[in-house]
């Protein structure tokens, strides 16, 4: 009953989770906790899928040998404690217990290796092409489109185009430079590319491709915060409708909300109630990671206080 | 002015500068005026950048004469471009600071701007 109870778990996570996480008001107030809570919701998915598989291959675990120790009910530990004896579900249980990690490692290993690979050529062109401003800690690239951008890594650079200095003010600037040493400081291409690893081993689980889509709108965030904290909120409010090309007012009611404009909609109103979203998501978070214990264990501790109140352990 | 540490960025630096063909001997006079620096040293370094695409050369007696492949320009707008499309990718840059945004912007986000500058006043 565990088995299944982790095996329920881990698929109602993968397929209902986006469901409980996806544009929540809690998560746009405290990104950096709705980062960590969708990854412990992945994480959680990918754990229970392993364990719950490890369980069904191998049996006769001690876990399951507990549950033996306060037999006397026989009917009650068949609810509890039921073994799949079938080879063939063991053999899937192994299957799914070594095809987890196996493939999200691969996939992990595979995007780290070309990351890199494009993360060196482009330092590599960099190196030579783009001019140092020490007094800025970037590095100016000479192009007329407006653009900042950073290249994360072993020696990361925030690179600023001739043309974007142009357009912004100094105040703006600094809070691109900033946004983007955030981006740096948290390792966010860290986590992009391990939420990106699991998306791309498994594409078919929901939680897995709406974290991929999720995360870095998160992020974008988090850095907007921090930039924000430094140099003020109007100061990147600015900044974006600068850089993103600043549109003519719409003729009609567009209703849709693009990935910048939802930044700039947090930035321009100020947030309220950000300590109630950061408690429910830590305890969201929490939550998720113990959740395939307590899927585990809850059979087995039910069982056993089912068993201390009506089967009383005998008397040897 | 770039630190001393990368001569190679220097010595692309002249090249891109003077746009027209040089031999060494041209750079190491130029460079000669601001450190203390060797021949051989030279001509290594412009010998690594010709094997690894930079400058091309042609032997005109018994000198080599460099000329840069492409100008900084385009170097950069290939840059650019890797940068601002690679965003779904490897994630080996990170999304740059912003989409260009869609030609119209919502209604929502213009009140919301609106409400915010009558604020301010």
């Amino acid at each position: 009953m565990g088995i299944a109870g982790l095996l329920i778990y881990g698929l109602a996570l993968a397929v209902a989770g986006p469901w409980l996480l996806l544009g929540r008001q809690a998560t746009r107030r405290a990104p950096r906790l709705g980062v960590v809570a969708w990854l412990m919701a992945a994480f959680s998915t990918a754990a229970a899928a392993t364990a719950g598989g490890l369980m069904l291959a191998f049996p006769d675990l001690p876990s399951h040998d507990l549950a033996h120790l306060f037999v006397d009910c026989a009917d009650t530990m068949q609810a509890a404690g039921a073994h799949p004896d079938d080879a063939a579900l063991r053999l899937f249980g192994l299957a799914l217990a070594v095809a987890v990690p196996a493939r999200s490692f691969w996939s992990a290993l595979r995007g780290h290796l070309a990351a890199r690979r494009e993360r060196r050529s482009h330092a590599e062109t960099l190196r030579l092409v783009g001019r140092p401003a020490p007094d800025l800690g970037a590095v100016v690239l000479e192009a007329d489109t407006p653009a900042v951008y950073c290249l994360p890594g072993r020696a990361p650079k925030v690179v600023v185009t001739r043309a974007a200095l142009g357009v912004l003010s100094s105040q703006e600037l600094s809070a691109v430079l900033a946004h983007e040493r955030a981006h740096i400081r948290g390792r966010h291409h860290l986590v992009l590319a391990s939420v990106r690893a699991l998306a791309g081993a498994f594409p078919f689980v929901p939680l897995f491709r709406h974290a991929a889509a999720e995360i870095p709108r998160l992020l974008e965030m988090c850095a907007d915060d921090s930039a924000a904290g430094r140099y003020g909120r109007r100061s990147v409010i600015t900044a974006i409708r600068t850089l993103a090309g600043a549109p003519a007012p719409a003729q009609t009611l567009a209703a849709a909300v693009t990935a910048t404009e939802e930044r700039l909609l947090r930035l321009v109103r100020p947030t309220a109630r950000q300590a109630l979203a950061r408690i429910i998501l830590a305890a969201g978070a929490s939550l998720l990671l113990a959740g395939p214990l307590v899927a585990v264990a809850a059979p087995y501790i039910a069982g056993t206080l089912h068993h201390w109140i009506f089967c009383p352990l005998p008397s040897s | 002015m770039r630190g001393f540490g990368d001569l190679e960025a220097v010595v692309m630096d002249r090249l891109w500068a003077w746009q027209h063909p040089v031999t060494v001997r041209e750079v190491l006079d130029s460079l000669r005026g601001e450190r203390e620096i060797a021949y051989t040293t030279v001509m290594s370094v412009m010998d690594n950048l010709h094997r690894k695409g930079w400058l091309r050369r042609v032997l005109v007696g018994r000198a080599y004469v460099y000329e840069t492949v492409a100008s900084r320009e385009e170097y950069s707008a290939g840059l650019m471009r890797e940068a601002l499309d690679d965003s779904q990718d490897a994630g080996q840059t990170l999304v740059h600071f912003v989409e260009q945004m869609s030609s119209e912007e919502s209604d929502v986000l213009r009140r919301a701007l609106r409400r915010s500058a009558r604020r301010r006043r």
